[in-house]
């Protein structure tokens, strides 16, 4: 009788305590979870351009490359007045892609196989000062240096760990820049826009010293090219004559063998027509 | 007793869900610091969450197994500690179905526990030197299994006793 009298438990109420339960113990795990280092301004930020896409034609509806392939780009990131990463050239893309990490077979040469992690990593410091900024921009390398496509100036303020994307209706139509901290290279799944970046329409002053040495090395490059060049012309005017002189020395050794090839068989034939003339008419000189 | 047995199984289980079980940290032998200059983002040790792995796996489209693991190690032990907090709480006791639904599901209660420790088996023996060291999940997780069939059992022969 008494157990009639006592207020019937909500089962799903009763259910729903344990479920509670479950739920606080996750949240407590996550008090136990390793943090990252807060964000402060001591961070050293490490970032790299991991994506950059380029309009089809230039702002004046020019192709990027008189050939009709696509721009050869490569990013330089500036920080206080100093470059401080330049990527590798992605050959003939509209989409190019990085990697914070890159071996070139003269790393391997002159460092007589001493890599270490650090000397491969192509990534970019940056310290998060409240009012500095920094520039990424993208260059269309030919073969007299290399032309300016487009780039960003960005407060360092607003860096934080994950994917910094940008999007613009220009040439340089979306760059996407990995930000971690402290040298990390696994890249927080999370990307953001950060506030206050400023389109670069033209190239930054302190790109111009690197823009000029580009254009030094072009200069070089196109000397030597040059140089190979005529060496080339001489070395095949050279085998060309002594081609000819060699042609024309067969040419007369053949022309004596077929001389004397003609005589003898003009005078086999000769013989033989006397020979069936002596058969025929017997007793005749 | 047995009510706070289960309410600190629902914790432990909770916190298990969320912590990692075990961290693999993938070595290629001899060829371990070239392999870090050349590809360092694989080479990083990983942490493996339950809840995670489960997402993971959805996503990379295992669907199915994702499924298994997700009811063997997530919707089933929650129904078994819910089940067995029910039959302490309600005074009339549980249903005879969902009594039988509890012993069934009581039969898998180890299965999770048993996987990991497979797992962990067979990445120990894997070429390399990979490292496999377990974590605070893995042991929440067994604490949570083994504190729950203790409490079923108590339950059970105090059921008897009475």
């Amino acid at each position: 009788m008494e157990r009639e009298h006592s207020p019937k438990k909500n089962p799903w109420l009763i259910a729903g305590i344990p479920i509670a339960l479950i739920g606080l113990g996750i949240l407590i795990s996550q008090f136990f979870k390793t943090k990252e280092a807060p964000v402060t301004k001591e961070s050293v930020f490490s970032l790299w351009v991991t994506e950059a896409e380029i309009a089809p034609v230039e702002e004046n509806n020019d192709r990027w490359d008189k050939d009709g392939s696509a721009p050869d780009p490569g990013a330089l990131v500036t920080w206080q007045d100093q470059v401080v990463l330049e990527t590798v050239v992605a050959k003939d893309s509209l989409i190019a892609r990085w990697d914070p990490v890159a071996i070139s077979v003269g790393d391997v040469v002159l460092s007589k196989g001493g890599i270490s992690t650090s000397s491969v990593k192509r990534i970019a410091r940056v310290r998060n000062a409240g009012k500095g900024n920094f520039s990424v921009a993208l260059f269309d390398e030919d073969i007299l240096g290399r032309d300016f496509i487009g780039g960003w100036t960005i407060p360092t303020a607003q860096l934080r760990p994950g994917l910094l994307e940008l999007k613009s209706g220009k040439a340089l139509r979306r760059i996407a820049l990995a930000v971690t901290l402290d040298d990390n290279l696994d890249v927080p799944e999370q990307s953001y826009t950060p506030k206050g970046a400023v389109y670069l329409d033209s190239t930054p002053e302190v790109m111009m010293e690197t823009m000029e040495r580009w254009a030094e090395e072009a200069k070089e490059e196109l000397g030597k090219l040059g140089e190979t060049v005529s060496k080339g012309i001489d070395r095949l005017g050279q085998e060309v004559g002594e081609g000819i002189e060699k042609l024309g020395a067969r040419v007369g050794k053949e022309k004596d063998r077929f001389k004397k090839t003609f005589q003898e068989t003009k005078e086999k034939a000769g013989n033989k027509v006397r020979e069936s003339l002596e058969k025929l008419l017997p007793g005749q000189e | 007793m047995i009510l706070c047995l289960v309410g600190t199984c629902c914790l432990l289980f909770g916190s298990a869900v969320a912590l990692p079980i075990f961290t693999l940290e993938p070595k290629a032998g001899e060829w371990t610091p070239l392999a870090r200059i050349i590809s360092p983002e694989d080479m990083q040790a990983k942490a493996m969450r339950l809840l995670e792995g489960v997402a993971i796996l959805w996503n990379e489209g295992e669907r199915i197994l994702a499924l298994l693991i997700a009811l063997f190690s997530l919707v089933l032990p929650t129904l078994k500690l819910t089940m067995l907090w029910m039959e302490v709480v309600l005074e009339e006791g549980l249903p005879e179905k969902w009594a039988l639904f509890l012993r069934a599901v009581s039969r898998y209660a180890m299965l999770e526990v048993f996987l990991v420790a497979l797992t962990v088996l067979l990445i120990k023996e894997m070429p390399g030197g990979s490292r496999v060291t377990l974590q605070a999940g893995f042991y929440t997780f067994s604490a949570s299994v083994l504190l729950s069939l203790m409490a079923a059992h108590w339950m059970e022969r105090s059921a008897r006793q009475n």
